[in-house]
Order: structure tokens, then C-alpha cells, then sequence
């Protein structure tokens, strides 16, 4: 993977100083080396705490194979492109959690990776060698990457950005554009799929095969416009689809024009800029893209129809597919799924078409498609589970109810059509992939969760995330979950375990009774239970190893059966049915085989020893052993015959089987890959292919050849590690254009560039941004991430010049004509910000924020030499912030089923300063000079599902409709200059400087910041629902995938102090304004009772309506677009140029003297952002 | 800024952060050879100062005007950055500051002041490219920025009574140059054409006086200009002459019209166009591939029409301009 956009993504961010890119916590209890090698620095943590302790870690070895191996592709990669760095590579070893990690900025010289590949890389790509396979990847973009870029590397990408106000047609309108590198992602990730190839490191493994094989045997390639757009939003696999499409295209231009083509492109693109970069292909090739395409479509096509044709002359073998769940569509045979498509089912039912994510779409058509894993029935064969995606689906029927073992078929009384209403899931994000195990004789399973788990699934935190991380860390562990059979009644539906709860249409999964952590099982995986019910085997992880472990299931007497510390990998234990023997897939050293050791951890030993891809080694109840090879090119499961020694092939099907397991009767059931997801089948016994091809397998080994694979150790020696010196990245930046209307009649442009650079495991990140034009702004921010909590500092300062029209009436009289007149004037004014604070993330959705600032605003005028500061002044902030989503920032077309909230408390000081007042300033009839005040103020986005209770809430459920709550509320324990007031109005999103809030609906009925008081009290209310979802079409030069729409409206109004109307009780100063003779007498106004003198209302309300749209820019940017158009219901009155017609009309009002004389009528206001989010 | 201010201070140029890039363009050492765009992933930072002491203008009919105890100091200190975004565009950033001061020993005034000055923005894109001899054929866009203060402290200008200088006109330029450049052994000739558009815009500077002294509006006069630059490269020492020719349209003022055509209540100041001819020469050192030292002197040989205004810019006065800069390149 490989990230372009990061940088201009991080810069363009509010909040910099929480930019860590890769770790979710920081871990203060690292310490970093670094490895130096000719070409690469390797860089790897090392735990401050002692060897033993739960949380010990290191990545040494992990880190020194990484150099070798650096040093090693390095001369073959730069030969493909004939482009050899002069630059080191900085090679980042995580080892701080458990899953795959892999991704590279080549500009910065940097790639990331893990020491662990986590759960499922084995299966998506097969040859587990995964340092080699994921450096030579990553490696394979820095290269190619740098090799073709248009664009130098200190500037990914020249941002432009438009905002436009125009006030009396009450628009405002933005848009930016990102002009970068624009390379296709099939390109950037088949290419560094291609090359590794190419440079030898890797090759066409039977899964990559897979992959295209199905999805040309079901139709699921994806098409010319799919495939060269950066993915998003896409079906299930699309992601390894599109990089294996791209590896496939590049093998395929080299049959057909020559090994150099697809470094061609990389050539040509670095030559200059181009619009769209897949006409590379016309110049290089002679052959239009798209053409290209439909022929290489034709190659892969003709190609695995022959295999399949071949592999039917050998005898395909009959199987079915166990569906763990009730189809939507009346299913009679497999072919019934079909129907969904059929014009009567979408007349029944109503469900098809573009209410439909695409995924969805597929799902209902093709069942089960998803992540069915390792299946397998309990010893007393009662139970059924499989894996699917993080949880075991689990049901409390026997083989004969399962269609595809029984040969009865869905709908039969009995058959499949109860599982999804008496099936139990638990289970735990860190399990995904991974394996399960039931445990003989008790009514249990043992499976991979993590250290939190218990914590995670309480209610509370369901809801609110309220764990808070002890130390970032959160391994996997074992977890022993009972399976609770205990039956609940719900109207008609019978629940076997712990039923979900709904709340608001979301559900809260619950653990069953009696779950627990197993003791002693950090980053323990692929859990086998011993026969007798009272042991486990499993994989303990350590720095790029693992090793088997065995313990009691209740966490005592842990032995460790092996002591690997080179990079050995094993994959699926499994116990003998005597209990004596475990059957273990290990790789190493590019060898995969099936291995037999005692179960007391002696007498480790090959039962093949060859060229094949060998694993999931399973046992049957009479001691033969399944497993499955991919001896044919195709992944099929064997069984090894512990009498005679024989091996059979059993399945014989074009997808593959694997993850074998037997059923009761001794039928087959396995993981089959589809298009469409890994699916549970079943296959009878009487339906086994049963082909010797023991002469295939080398299952009697050549001992020297064994032993010297065994004793093989790499030399790492030269690899040694001094302190890490925190090495900065490369100095980057984005230029940036920015071109906005200040006044009506001056459009204006800003340049300037936003500069950034952080040491390369992200504990120092500082950036800088300076824009200068006829207003300038400059700021510089530091911030250090290394530890709890993080800290920050800034300042932020510039100038801006504010030209503006003033109406002079000589009589205060505007109903007199002949008096009155416009003229312009142009100020200048200073600000600058000086900030400091600390971060404390709690866990992922809760952080608390520290914040001081110190501040300074001033103007200058036509006469001025200096400026006069107007105010002086500081606030200290504490923030609790909550977010389900895991970012403030998160800004999805359609978010669901979670919140933001933060409340913050301020502490305020201001003095006025500003000579020509006085140093002081009149606001609701109260003269201020320097005060301190308080301030709360919450904002609480509630995102609901609708409800699913029935009839068309359930429709709209499912069709993602979506209620937003959103609320303001604040209260300031003063009068307060009208800077330190709570202001509202409608914002645009690209609103420089601004930090507009999202969501921005709040009154956007009204103009930006017209609204203003001391106490706040504003709900709005929207409804959310897709018009169009995965439309994944092209049009233009977008790719458009989501069109959202989104009613809302908000009530409320901001409340403030009330200047006294009596005569007797004010005075008028030399400008004419109302002061109270005692500031006693200003009325502060109650919400909801008074008016609010401000705007003239008791209540404001508003009404609108917004279109969103998430697209692709040019194949490549992300560029999500809106249109809200909304109505205000209120004539308001207010500060200064209310009616944005920028001319300021200041005559003497009723209502108070600091207000203007303008209005705005009810009437709409319209915003239009193209690019900018919403 | 900050960053590249470390240039100078680091040990070798591949320390962190400052590493040596594959991607980087060749750059030959001598200035002879090299194009009119940075290259390639070149950044370069300049720091620059212009001084230029003038005791005269120039009169409408090109007469040298001499200043009656009147002496004028006009200093620019400059930052600049280039940058070398693709291999044949560059984007450039240049911000002056002024020191400037009048002096009047009639009036017995001494008025100086300080501040950011007009910043440019502008995008070079090559459209030919030959190296060695080197032939550089290049368009520059460019965005003139009225950043700096337009007030002069009074409502009514006059040099008795103002007592700071605007750094800006208030309005923006937007102007574009064919450059051209081509080598002959040790010698080059370089040379460019171009058009200054000058927009109108609300300038502090211009004040109605027939009301309330609020603020008009300023629409400096258009320009052609053309300049040429014969060069020899003596070892890492480049010499070169420079001759600048400009010629000015008329000026507008008045106040912003309603509507969308705001300059229509501009009226054109009678005599506000003219011309200028400078010319000069000067020296730049090639220090190292990363550094080069440059001085250089403007004289101006002849003018009508420039009178004088305290904005360089657009109404410079008769003094002779010396100029040195470093540029620190990596």
C-alpha cells in the first residue's frame, strides 16, 4: 500500500499536532534503534521493560532480516527502472500490535511495516515469507514511484483552493482542486506486485491465481473504470482483486510487448504533467487503454475457462455451499439464488437496484459470500461454526440439517432455514482470520480475541467507548466463550444464546455467561483444543516468529513445544484423536509442509518435504490426516492415510478448498473461495475425487536435506543497532493557491505553502504554513507524540485588510432622501495567537484536551502609523472529546450509528485596550475594559440509524436512512465583548481559518456569525438517506460512487444581555452609544422566554436541504462535492453588514446602539462546495 | 523558511531531512549553462538586498529632474524561494521588505519607515529545453500581491506631513513574460518581453476629499516591458550586462463604481503614462552548485513622465540601483 495523498491530507488538517499516522496510542515505553546499512536505515522498538512482562517486545531480529534483505532487493529493484537512489531508505519495523501493516510515502523516503502479518495474508496471496514479500512491495513503490513522478518529490501535489461570498445573492461558494501525481492505483499496486516478480522475489502464487480465476469464471473482474480509479467503496475483495488484476495485466504485456512495458509508462509519465495518465498506455504500447484492457480481459478470460474445462475433464467434484444464515430469496436448488435478479422477486419484495449498496447487492445474490472460515463440527457432532469475519457463527444442529451434507435442500422442514434464528456469533476483532477450536466435552469454543475484550463488550462502552487504554497496547489473547443454550423468547423468534440488544436499530453484541481471557495467552492464535478437553495448542508470537505453545485451558502450566527465534511461521495445530500427536503446518526457509510432533513437544518431524504449498493440517476422527496442497495450481484438500501412507485428493473444484475439516458422517467441510467471498461448503463423502497422487508428495524425505533445512540460520551478524537520533523525513510541502473575495469587488489570490516534517517513527512532527497576499497569515506548530499525553505548541499570527462600504445618512433618517451616501473604506488588522497544550487520547474515541492561549487583535487605519491593539487577552480550555468514529475530522457522506461530543469549559480573560475607545468598548449597554469570565459549552452529533421496528422504518433501515441530532449549547457567566460571544450562521466547509463545524447546518437559514449572545440553544434535526449508493460510474472526469441526500432544519436562537430602554437609566458616550448608568441594569435575557435583542427574536428557525456526492478526481483525488440550500424563517437584524450587501449601515437602531440598522429578510441562502467535503 | 534557514548551518548535504534526491534535475555549476527554470526538484532560497538613493525624476518630457534638498532612500530586503515542481515548470515565491526614507532639508523632514513590501507569486513553465549549448525558452506567469500597508498615516499625502510610506499600491498585477535564453561557448544572451496587467483595487493611499476623506480607488497604468542580458562566464565568475525597457499607460482614479464594473467611475490621470529606460551589469560568483553569489548595479539612463511617488514599483525615481543577493540552492 501505498499512500500519496498523506501529506496533503495531514497539512490541510485543522489540527496538526494529533497527525501520528500510523499509531492509534503513543507507547512511552519504547525505545528505538536504528540499523544503517549502505542504502537503508532500518529503524525497530525495543520495550524499556523487562523481558517477562506481559508487554515486553522487541523487533531486533525482525529488523536485522529486513536490512539483509533491503540490501539485497536494492540493486535488483533499481535495475528494473535504471534508477538507483541516492537517497537512504528509512524502513519503519512496527511490532507494537498484532495485524498487517505495509505501506510506504515514497517521497518521504519511508516505508512501514510490521513484523507480524496477522491473520489471513497466507490465504489472500499464499508463500508465507512475509518480510521479503511485503519489503520487496513496498520497495518495488518507492522506486517505481519516484522513477515516474511528474511532480518532484518535496511537493506531491499543488493545492487550489476557491471560496466566494457573495452576500446579497446569499451564496457562498468553494472549491479546491488538488493537481498531483495521478498514476492509477492498478499501476502503482499490480506494479509493485509485477516487479517483485520481475526482480525475482516473488511470483504467480496459486492464490493470486485464485483471485482472477474466479473472478473471470463469476464474472467479477472489474471493469476498465473500476480498476484504474483508487478504490473505494468497493464490493468484497475488490482491493486484492484490483492488485492482482494489475500484477496479471502487467505478466500479460509482458508475453505480448516485452518485460520493460510496464516500466515504460513510468518513463513517460515523468516527462510532464498529463491529464489522464492511462494514455501512457496508447504511447508505449500503440494500443488504446481501454482496448488494452477487453484484450487482456480476453486472455485472462480464454485462460481459465480452458483450466476449468480441464479441471471438469478430470472430474469436478459435486459440492454445495452451507448456508449459515436464511437466503431473501425463496431458495429451491443453488441455482435458485438467481432469482434475486428475476422481475417477479424485485416485484415481491421491492429490494433491488440503487437503494442497494453494490456489495449488498451481491450478498443477497450470491448467500453466504463473505468471510466463511474454518468450519468445523463439534466432537459430538451437535454443533456447527464457522468463522465469519471477526465472530464464530455457531448453531446447535447436526449434519443432517445442513443441505449440502444431507442432500435435502433449503426449505426442507428443518433444513438450514432455522440456523440464523437459533445460531449464537461471539467473538472479537483480533480473531479475524484466525482459528477456532470447540472444546470436546464441555459446551465451549476457544478462539482468538483480545487482552480488552471483556471491557469492550460491556454496554457502556458499546455505547460510549468508555475504556480507557491503560497503555496502548491491546494483543490478542485466547478466549475461552461458553456457548449458552439457554432459549429466549421473542415473540415468534427463539435465541439460543445471548441475543443481541437493540437500541435505536443498532445492536450491541453481548459475551455469553462465563466467558474469559485464558491466562498467559498474549498474542496467542489459532487455538486447538486437546480431545480430553483440557489442553490447548496454539501460536505465540514473537518478533517475526512464531512458536507452539501448549496450555491448560484455564491458563496454567504454559509449555513452549518449540524455540524459534528466526522468522518460522506455523499455520493451524491440530491434536490427534488419541490426543497424542499434533499435526502443524510450519513454514520456513520457502518450505511449507505438514509436520508431526508429540504432543510433548518431542520428536518434530516432516510428513512431506517438498515444493508444495502445504497447511491447515486437520485430523479425522480415525487418524488420517486432512490438509490441503496446491499441487494441482489449485488449492485442494488431501488426506493423508496414517495405515498406508497414501495421499488422496478429495476436492477437485475450480475455486479451491481449504481449511478442511470432517463431518460426522465423514464428509468434507471447507472454506471455498469465490468472487464473491470465502463461502462454507460441504461436500458428501460418496463425492470425494479420491485420486492417489501420493508419488506427488515427498513424504519420505531426505533426512540431510531436513536437517540442513532445519539448521539453516541466517547470518544477521553485520546487522548491529545503534541509538535511534530521531532522523528528520525529507523537507516537503504543498504550494498552495487560495483565491477568495474579501469584499464584493476584490477577489483576491493568496500563495504561499504549507511545509511539514516529522522524524520517521512520528515522535517530533512540526509543520509551518505561511500564505502571503493582500492579507498574509503564517503559522508554526510543533508538536511531540512520543508519549502520554502528547504536547503542542504554536503561534499563529497574520494580517488582513478589510475594505468595506459605509452608508452615511446625515439625519439618521433613511427615509430621507438626498442625505445619504456610499463610501468605502479599508482597514488593516493584526491577530496573533500564541498556544500551547497537551492531548491525553484515553483510547480511540475519547481524548481530553488541554489548551491555553494567548492573544492579540488590533487595527490600523487609513491615518494610523501603528496599529492600535484593540484587545489583549488569553483563554485556558479543557475539552472532553468523544468520538465513535474514532476522528472529530470523519466526514462521511452518510455516518451512522455513532457521535461527537465535546464539552469544553473556558476560562477567559480580555481587556480592551484600544486607544481611540479608551480603552474600553460598549457592548449591550455595558461598558467592558478588562473582565475574566467562564464559559461552558457542549455540541453533541448524535448519528442514528432508524430505527428497525418494522414496516417502512425497517425499510428505511436498511437502507441506511440516518437521524442526526445535532446540538450547540453554551453559557458565558457575564456580558462579554461580542469576540468572546457564542456566534452562528451559516458556514461553508472550506472556510479558511474558520474551523467551521461540522456538520455546518446549524441556521445556515442565516449569514455567518449574525447571530450572537452570551447563552446558546440550538438543535438541528436532519434526516440522511442515499439516493444512489456504489453508483461507481464514471462520468467526466469523475468517478462518481455515493449520492447522499440530507433534509434538516434547526431551531433555537442565542440569547444576551439586554441594554436598559429607560431614559433615566443610560447615558450616551461621545459616539453616541447607549452605556448603562449601572451595569446592574442590563437584563440578561432568558432562553426561550425573552427575546433576543440581538436579532430581534424569541426563536429562529430554518429549513433546508443538501445533496452530497463522493467521487474520484482524475482517477485519484478524493473529491466529495455538496449543494444545501436552506431557508431562514426569521428576519434578523445584527451586527454591522447583516444584509451582506458590504455596505455597513450603522445609524442609530431601536434596538441597541451597536447593532445595525440592517436586516436580512427571511429568505434562502445557497452553498455550493466542489471538492471540499460538506 | 525556517527549514531552509538550516541550509546553512548543516555539516553535509545529506543530512536528515536534506538528503541528496535521485529525482533532482542535473544543474550545471556555471551560470552560463543554465536554463531559465530551477530544474527538478531544486529548491532554492535567496536573500537579497537592492539599495537605490535618488535625488531626482524624471519630467514629462524626459528631463532629468533634480530634487531641491530632497533625498530619497529606497532599500529591499528580499526572500525568495524557488522551486522546481515538475522538469519544466517552477513555481517562485519572492517577498520583499522595505527600509525606506525621505529627507528633506528644505521642509527640515526625516520620514522613513519599515514593512513587508508587494510579494510575487508566479509559475515558469519551459517550453524548450536544450542543454549544452543551453537553449531556454520559457513563459512566466506571475501574481503581484498588494500585501504591504497602503497607509501613509495621514489622510492628506505630501512628504511635510506624512509620516510613514505605503509598501503597496493596493491593488494586484498580473503580468506574463516570454524569456529566452541561449548560450554560445562562454557567452550567453538572454532576453524577455511582457505584459503587466495592473487591476484596480480600494488603496488606503487614495483618499476622496469631497466628503468624508474615505478611501478610492487606484488603478496603476498598464506595462510593456523588455529587457535583455548579454553574459560571459570567466571560470565561476559570470558577467553580465543588463538594459530594461518599460513603458507605462495611464493611471486611473476615483471611486468604486456598484455592480460588477467597479472601475467605472475611474477617470484617467492625464500624464500618468511613460517610460523608462535602465541599464546596467554586474556579477554572479559560483560559489558551489548550492551556492551562488550575486552584486549587480542599475543606472537609469533615460525617463519621461515619473514624478515622484513613494512606490518604486510603479514610478521609479532617478538613482542608480546596487544590488547583492546569495542564493543557497539544494
Amino acid at each position: 500500500m501505498w499512500r500519496s495523498l498523506l501529506l496533503t491530507a495531514v497539512l490541510l488538517a485543522p489540527a496538526p499536532a494529533l497527525a501520528k499516522n500510523v499509531f492509534e496510542q503513543n507507547h512511552p515505553d519504547l525505545v528505538w534503534h536504528s540499523i544503517e546499512t549502505e542504502h537503508f536505515v532500518v529503524h525497530y522498538p525495543e520495550s524499556r521493560r523487562k523481558e517477562g512482562n506481559e508487554h515486553y517486545l522487541t523487533a531486533k531480529w525482525t529488523a536485522q532480516r529486513s536490512a539483509k534483505i533491503a540490501e539485497e532487493m536494492f540493486p535488483r529493484m533499481c535495475a528494473e527502472f535504471n534508477y538507483y537512489l541516492k537517497e537512504r531508505v528509512h524502513i519503519v519495523i512496527l511490532n507494537q500490535g498484532d495485524d498487517l501493516e505495509g505501506f510506504t510515502v515514497p517521497q518521504w523516503d519511508w516505508i512501514e511495516v510490521s513484523a507480524n502479518p496477522g491473520s489471513d495474508f497466507y490465504r489472500m496471496r499464499s508463500r508465507m515469507d512475509w518480510l521479503p514479500d511485503v519489503l520487496v512491495h513496498e520497495f518495488a513503490h518507492v522506486v517505481s514511484l519516484k522513477a515516474q513522478g511528474t511532480f518532484a518529490e518535496g511537493s506531491q501535489a499543488v493545492s487550489i483552493g476557491v471560496l466566494y461570498n457573495e452576500g446579497v445573492g446569499n451564496t457562498m461558494s468553494g472549491g479546491e482542486l488538488l493537481i498531483g501525481n495521478n498514476e492509477p492505483w492498478y499501476w502503482t499496486e499490480g506494479g509493485a506486485e509485477y516487479w517483485s516478480d520481475q526482480s525475482g522475489y516473488n511470483w504467480w502464487t496459486p492464490a493470486r491465481d485464485r483471485t482472477i480465476r474466479m473472478s473471470v469464471i463469476e464474472d467479477r473482474l472489474l471493469s476498465w473504470d473500476e480498476w484504474k480509479t483508487v478504490q473505494q467503496n468497493h464490493g468484497w475483495m475488490d482491493g486484492e482483486r484490483g492488485y492482482q488484476q494489475g500484477y496479471s495485466f502487467g505478466l500479460y504485456l509482458r508475453e505480448r510487448f516485452g518485460n520493460e512495458t510496464y516500466n515504460n509508462f513510468a518513463l513517460e509519465n515523468q516527462k510532464g504533467f498529463i491529464y489522464d495518465w492511462n494514455d501512457h498506455l496508447e504511447t508505449v504500447t500503440g494500443v488504446p487503454g481501454p482496448q488494452l484492457y477487453d484484450e487482456w480481459r480476453a486472455w485472462v478470460t480464454e485462460k481459465y475457462t480452458s483450466r476449468y474445462a480441464a479441471l471438469k475433464a478430470e472430474g469436478e467434484t459435486a459440492h454445495r455451499e452451507l448456508a449459515l444464515e436464511e437466503y431473501d430469496w425463496e431458495y429451491t436448488d443453488p441455482d435458485g439464488r438467481d432469482a434475486f435478479y428475476d422481475p417477479r422477486y424485485v416485484r415481491k419484495t421491492g429490494v433491488t437496484g440503487p437503494l442497494l449498496a453494490r456489495r449488498e447487492r451481491e450478498r443477497k445474490k450470491e448467500g453466504t459470500g463473505r468471510y466463511g472460515m474454518n468450519p468445523k463440527f463439534s466432537d459430538d457432532g451437535k454443533w456447527f461454526g464457522a468463522s465469519n469475519g471477526w465472530a464464530v457463527e455457531l448453531s446447535p444442529i447436526g449434519e443432517a440439517s445442513l443441505s449440502a451434507l444431507s442432500g435435502r435442500v433449503h426449505g426442507d422442514a428443518g433444513v438450514d432455514a432455522k440456523l440464523a434464528k437459533q445460531s449464537v456469533a461471539a467473538g472479537s476483532p483480533a480473531g479475524f482470520g484466525h482459528d477456532w477450536d470447540f472444546v470436546p466435552g464441555q459446551s465451549a469454543i476457544v478462539m482468538v480475541g483480545n487482552e480488552h475484550l471483556l471491557q469492550d463488550a460491556a454496554l457502556g462502552n458499546q455505547l460510549f467507548g468508555a475504556r480507557a487504554e491503560t497503555d496502548g497496547y491491546d494483543w490478542k489473547q485466547l478466549v475461552y466463550l461458553p456457548l449458552d443454550a439457554k432459549e429466549q423468547k421473542e415473540g415468534n423468534l427463539t435465541w439460543t444464546g445471548q441475543k443481541p440488544l437493540k437500541i435505536l436499530g443498532t445492536e450491541y453484541t453481548r459475551l455469553p455467561e462465563g466467558a474469559y481471557l485464558i491466562p498467559n495467552t498474549e498474542r496467542g492464535v489459532d487455538p486447538s483444543v486437546s480431545p480430553d478437553g483440557r489442553r490447548i495448542a496454539y501460536f505465540e508470537y514473537t518478533d517475526g516468529t512464531l512458536n507452539l505453545v501448549t496450555i491448560n485451558i484455564d491458563g496454567s502450566e504454559k509449555k513452549a513445544l518449540t524455540d524459534f527465534e528466526d522468522g518460522t511461521w506455523f499455520q493451524r495445530v491440530d491434536w490427534s484423536p488419541d490426543g497424542k500427536t499434533l499435526a502443524v503446518a510450519v513454514f520456513r526457509q520457502f518450505q511449507q509442509d505438514i509436520y508431526l510432533m508429540d504432543a510433548d513437544g518431542g520428536n518434530l518431524r516432516a510428513l512431506m518435504f517438498d515444493r508444495w504449498e502445504d497447511g491447515d493440517p486437520e485430523w479425522t476422527r480415525d487418524g488420517d490426516l486432512l490438509f490441503n496442497s496446491d499441487r494441482s495450481g489449485i488449492m485442494q484438500v488431501h488426506r493423508w492415510d496414517h495405515e498406508t501412507g497414501k495421499i488422496h485428493q478429495l476436492t477437485n473444484t475450480i475455486g479451491g478448498a481449504e481449511a478442511p475439516a470432517e463431518s460426522p458422517s465423514g464428509g468434507l467441510v471447507y472454506l471455498a473461495y469465490h468472487a464473491n467471498g470465502y463461502k462454507v461448503e460441504g461436500m458428501s463423502k460418496a463425492d470425494f475425487l479420491m485420486k492417489d497422487v501420493t508419488a506427488e508428495f515427498v513424504t519420505e524425505p531426505d533426512a540431510a536435506a531436513v536437517t540442513a533445512a532445519w539448521g539453516f540460520r541466517e547470518d544477521l551478524s553485520a546487522y548491529q543497532p545503534v541509538p535511534y537520533k530521531a532522523p528528520l523525513m525529507s523537507l516537503s510541502g504543498v504550494p498552495l493557491i487560495r483565491i477568495t473575495n474579501d469584499a464584493r469587488d476584490d477577489l483576491s489570490l493568496q500563495a504561499g505553502g504549507a511545509m511539514f516534517v516529522q522524524d520517521f517513527v512520528e515522535n517530533h512532527f512540526l509543520y509551518s504554513e505561511a500564505l502571503v497576499g493582500e492579507d498574509w497569515s503564517a503559522r508554526l506548530q510543533y508538536a511531540y507524540q512520543g508519549w502520554y499525553p502528547n504536547f503542542f505548541l504554536g503561534v499563529i499570527g497574520g494580517e488582513a485588510k478589510f475594505p468595506f462600504g459605509y452608508l452615511l445618512d446625515d439625519d439618521d433618517d433613511l427615509t430621507t432622501a438626498g442625505d445619504q451616501g456610499v463610501f468605502q473604506g479599508k482597514n488593516q488588522q493584526f491577530y496573533l495567537y500564541g498556544l500551547g497544550g497537551a492531548d491525553y487520547p484515553w483510547n480511540r474515541f475519547h481524548h481530553t484536551s488541554l489548551l491555553g492561549v494567548a492573544r492579540a487583535f488590533g487595527f490600523r487605519g487609513t491615518a494610523d502609523v501603528d496599529y492600535e491593539p484593540y484587545v489583549v487577552g488569553g483563554e485556558l480550555s479543557l475539552t472532553h472529546s468523544i468520538s465513535s468514529f474514532g476522528t472529530t475530522y470523519a466526514t462521511g457522506a452518510n455516518l451512522r450509528g455513532g457521535r461527537f461530543i465535546d464539552l469544553t469549559y473556558t476560562y477567559g480573560y480580555s481587556d480592551i485596550v484600544y486607544e481611540p475607545y479608551g480603552g474600553r468598548t460598549v457592548d449591550d449597554g455595558e461598558l467592558l475594559d478588562d473582565y475574566t469570565f467562564n464559559k461552558g459549552e457542549l455540541r453533541w452529533v448524535e448519528q442514528i440509524p432508524v430505527p428497525d421496528w418494522g414496516g417502512i422504518l425497517t425499510e428505511a433501515n436498511k437502507y441506511r436512512h440516518t437521524i442526526q441530532i445535532d446540538i450547540a449549547g453554551g453559557f458565558i457567566d457575564r456580558n462579554v465583548d461580542r469576540n468572546d460571544e457564542f456566534r452562528g450562521g451559516g458556514q461553508h466547509p472550506f472556510y479558511w481559518g474558520s474551523n467551521a463545524l461540522r456538520p455546518n447546518t446549524l441556521f445556515a437559514g442565516y449569514p455567518a456569525y449574525s447571530i450572537s449572545g452570551e447563552t446558546m440553544a440550538m438543535v438541528n434535526l436532519a434526516y440522511r438517506f442515499p439516493i444512489r449508493r456504489e453508483l461507481n460510474a464514471k462520468i467526466g472526469p469523475l468517478y462518481v460512487y455515493d449520492i447522499t441526500a440530507q433534509i434538516m432544519g434547526t431551531a433555537g436562537n442565542i440569547w444576551s444581555y439586554a441594554p436598559p430602554d429607560d431614559p433615566s437609566q443610560y447615558y450616551r458616550n461621545e459616539f453616541g452609544e447607549r452605556v448603562a448608568n449601572d451595569p446592574g441594569d442590563l437584563k440578561r435575557e432568558i432562553p426561550f422566554v425573552d427575546v433576543a435583542h440581538k436579532n430581534g427574536n424569541y426563536l429562529l428557525y430554518d429549513a433546508g436541504a443538501e445533496i452530497r456526492v463522493t467521487s474520484t478526481l482524475m482517477d485519484n483525488y478524493g473529491w466529495n462535492s455538496f449543494f444545501r440550500v436552506s431557508y431562514g424563517f426569521n428576519r434578523i437584524q445584527g451586527y454591522g453588514d447583516v444584509n451582506g450587501d458590504d455596505v455597513s449601515d450603522t445609524t442609530e437602531s431601536a434596538a441597541g446602539d451597536e447593532l445595525s440598522n440592517e436586516v436580512e429578510e427571511p429568505g434562502f441562502r445557497f452553498y455550493l462546495g466542489l471538492g471540499t467535503g460538506w | 523558511m525556517w527549514l531552509l534557514s538550516l541550509l546553512a548551518t548543516l555539516p553535509t548535504a545529506d543530512a536528515a531531512g536534506f538528503q541528496i534526491k535521485t529525482m533532482r534535475a542535473p544543474l550545471s555549476a556555471v551560470e552560463v549553462e543554465r536554463p531559465l527554470v530551477i530544474g527538478k526538484g531544486w529548491l532554492e532560497l535567496g536573500l537579497g538586498y537592492d539599495h537605490k538613493e535618488a535625488d531626482g525624476a524624471w519630467t514629462a518630457d524626459g528631463q532629468a529632474l533634480q530634487w531641491s534638498g530632497a533625498r530619497w532612500l529606497y532599500t529591499t530586503e528580499r526572500l525568495s524561494v524557488r522551486y522546481g515542481i515538475s522538469r519544466s515548470g517552477e513555481l517562485y515565491w519572492d517577498v520583499p521588505f522595505h527600509y525606506v526614507r525621505l529627507t528633506n532639508d528644505d521642509l527640515g523632514t526625516d520620514t522613513s519607515s519599515f514593512g513587508i513590501g508587494e510579494p510575487r507569486f508566479g509559475w515558469k513553465l519551459e517550453l524548450f529545453n536544450r542543454a549544452i549549448p543551453t537553449t531556454s525558452l520559457i513563459v512566466d506567469l506571475q501574481y503581484k500581491m498588494p500585501t504591504g500597508t497602503e497607509a501613509a498615516g495621514t489622510y492628506v499625502g505630501g512628504p511635510n506631513t506624512v509620516v510613514g510610506f505605503p509598501m503597496s499600491t493596493g491593488q494586484a498585477d498580473l503580468a506574463g513574460f516570454v524569456r529566452g535564453k541561449q548560450q554560445f561557448g562562454p557567452f550567453a544572451l538572454a532576453g524577455s518581453v511582457g505584459y503587466v496587467h495592473r487591476f484596480s483595487g480600494v488603496s488606503q493611499f487614495v483618499v476622496e476629499v469631497s466628503e468624508y476623506q474615505f478611501s478610492g480607488r487606484f488603478k496603476p497604468g498598464s506595462e510593456i516591458r523588455a529587457e535583455l542580458s548579454p553574459m560571459l562566464q570567466l571560470g565561476p565568475v559570470a558577467l553580465h550586462g543588463d538594459a530594461v525597457f518599460r513603458q507605462w499607460f495611464s493611471a486611473s482614479l476615483g471611486t468604486t463604481a456598484g455592480g460588477f464594473f467597479v472601475d467605472e467611475n475611474l477617470d484617467v490621470v492625464e500624464g500618468s503614462d511613460g517610460w523608462s529606460f535602465d541599464a546596467g551589469g554586474g556579477v554572479v560568483v559560483n560559489a558551489t552548485r548550492g551556492v551562488d553569489i550575486l552584486a549587480s548595479a542599475m543606472v537609469p539612463i533615460r525617463g519621461e513622465d515619473l514624478y515622484f511617488f513613494p512606490l518604486e514599483g510603479i514610478s521609479p525615481t532617478r538613482g542608480v540601483t546596487f544590488s547583492t543577493s546569495v542564493e543557497l540552492r539544494y
